[in-house]
């Protein structure tokens, strides 16, 4: 039955039309086309971010830079107005000390001048009571012609005696009469001298007062001097 | 490549359908017709005559060009899902970063505030402290010019008193109770006893007593001697007297210059 006939080869083509396989390649490509740009895409913004960030990065470590200078800064100059607060918190006590001791010096010193003025005024009461009692003084001179006169007197009465003894009554009598006279005149001068001498004597009451009244005001000097 | 492969394929087709005829189904015979030997003509490979219609692409062919095609998308898709991946870990680093960044400006900021308020206290502070300083200094010169002041007060006060006890004594060597004070209470007796002893050898002469006159004139003379002695004694203590009081005088000089340095130094710390 098999004899004479002649096996042919099938005649329906196997596979995948070329048409088909175009579209998929295309398609495939278009897929593939599609992912590349996507992942290009992905990989520029990806170099972009990172470039952002590096920049991002570096302006944040720039930023912590100057914040910790700044910090440093700011911690430096908290320290500073700690020192100058403190500084004026001295001076503030300084200031106060000081007007404090001022005032007491000052007190001080007006109570000093008041002293030294009614002290020279004292002394120069003094010396001028001491003058009245120095030689060429109204009582040196009254006190000297007083005893002038009695020295005179004095020898008078020996002349008197001597005159006396000798028997001359007469020239006696002469020599006491002057005798007496010289008496007279060394009372008044006794008398003016002693005048003086009052005068002298209530200078010195008044010294010695002025001087008491000194010495109770030393007193109030030693208090308001702190000495 | 593709086409050599697609070529290759077809063979290998051709092969895998011998095996229908090496091994054939066997054949049913009728008993009743003899069999007879035929000579089988040799069997020659078809060549199959150009497929009518489009051109075919071998199926494996297509799947190798598939999986390449799907092998190639799915590498560029990896690397894009990576790069996604990082681009994704990049911008949350990024955003951390701005964050952490936008963060730090804040502080930053704040600080620099803060700063430059502490700054602008410093100065104000600094500014309130050299004043202070300076009113310090002012202060203390103030207080250094009345302690020199004083200084100079109680100098010249105690210079003042000693002079003023100077006179004081100087003055009392005139005084009752003193030396010459005595001398001269002696020396008025000595006066009055000598006016009486010599009125006393006058009257006695007078009367002829002469033994008698001569005994109260020797009295007298003794009474003079007293005199004149006690007047010595006076002078002696008036040199002492005029000594001091030139002391005292220089000592007064003294201190009028001392006193005029005084009031030079306190008039500044009075006004």
């Amino acid at each position: 039955m098999r004899k004479g006939v002649e096996v042919t080869a099938e005649t329906s083509r196997a596979g995948i039309s070329l048409r088909f396989a175009a579209i998929g390649a295309v398609i495939l490509l278009l897929v593939f086309g599609g992912v590349g740009a996507w992942a290009l895409s992905t990989n520029a913004d990806l170099d972009h971010t990172r470039q952002s960030l590096a920049t991002t990065s570096s302006d944040l470590a720039a930023t912590k830079t100057s914040l910790a200078d700044t910090q440093t800064k700011l911690q430096s100059t908290k320290a500073n107005v700690s020192a100058e607060q403190s500084r004026i918190t001295d001076d503030t006590s300084r200031i106060t000390n000081l007007e404090t001791q001022i005032d007491r010096k000052a007190a001080c010193i007006a109570v000093q001048t008041a002293n030294l003025t009614e002290l020279r005024r004292i002394l120069a009461l003094e010396r001028a009571n001491f003058a009245r009692s120095t030689s060429g003084s109204a009582w040196a001179k009254e006190n000297a012609a007083a005893y002038k006169a009695i020295g005179l007197a004095i020898d008078y009465l020996y002349k008197a005696y001597t005159s006396a003894a000798a028997g001359s009554y007469g020239t006696a009598n002469v020599w006491l009469s002057r005798s007496n006279a010289q008496v007279s005149i060394s009372n008044k001068q006794v008398k003016l001298a002693n005048a003086e001498i009052k005068k002298i004597n209530a200078a010195s009451d008044a010294i010695n007062k002025a001087n008491d009244a000194f010495a109770e005001t030393l007193d109030k000097t030693a208090s308001t001097c702190g000495s | 490549m593709a086409l050599a492969a697609g070529a290759r394929d077809v063979e290998n087709q051709m092969d895998e359908s011998r095996p229908d005829h090496a091994d054939p189904a066997p054949i049913e015979t009728d008993a009743s017709i003899e069999t007879q030997a035929v000579d089988l003509p040799p069997v020659t490979r078809a060549t199959p005559p150009a497929a009518p219609g489009p051109r075919r692409l071998g199926g494996r062919a297509a799947i190798l060009l598939a999986v390449l095609g799907v092998l190639a998308i799915g590498g560029v898709g990896t690397l894009g899902y990576s790069l996604t991946q990082d681009l994704t870990a990049t911008r949350a680093t990024l955003a951390s970063t701005e964050t952490d960044l936008g963060a730090t400006k804040t502080t930053l900021g704040d600080t620099s505030a803060s700063l430059d308020q502490t700054t602008a206290t410093l100065t104000a502070a600094a500014s309130q402290r050299t004043d202070l300083d300076e009113e310090v200094r002012t202060l203390s010169a103030q207080v250094a010019d009345q302690s020199a002041c004083l200084v100079l007060q109680r100098s010249a006060l105690a210079e003042l008193s000693r002079i003023e006890d100077l006179q004081t004594d100087n003055f009392n060597r005139t005084t009752e109770g003193s030396t010459w004070a005595k001398a001269d209470l002696a020396r008025g007796k000595a006066v009055s006893a000598a006016l009486d002893d010599y009125y006393q050898a006058y009257r006695k002469a007078f009367e002829g007593a002469l033994s008698a006159a001569r005994t109260w004139a020797a009295k007298g003379k003794d009474a003079e001697a007293t005199i004149d002695s006690q007047a010595k004694k006076q002078a002696a203590e008036m040199v002492i007297v005029d000594a001091s009081a030139k002391e005292i005088e220089a000592a007064i000089n003294a201190l009028e210059v001392a006193l005029a340095t005084t009031e030079t130094a306190c008039e500044k710390v009075s006004k």
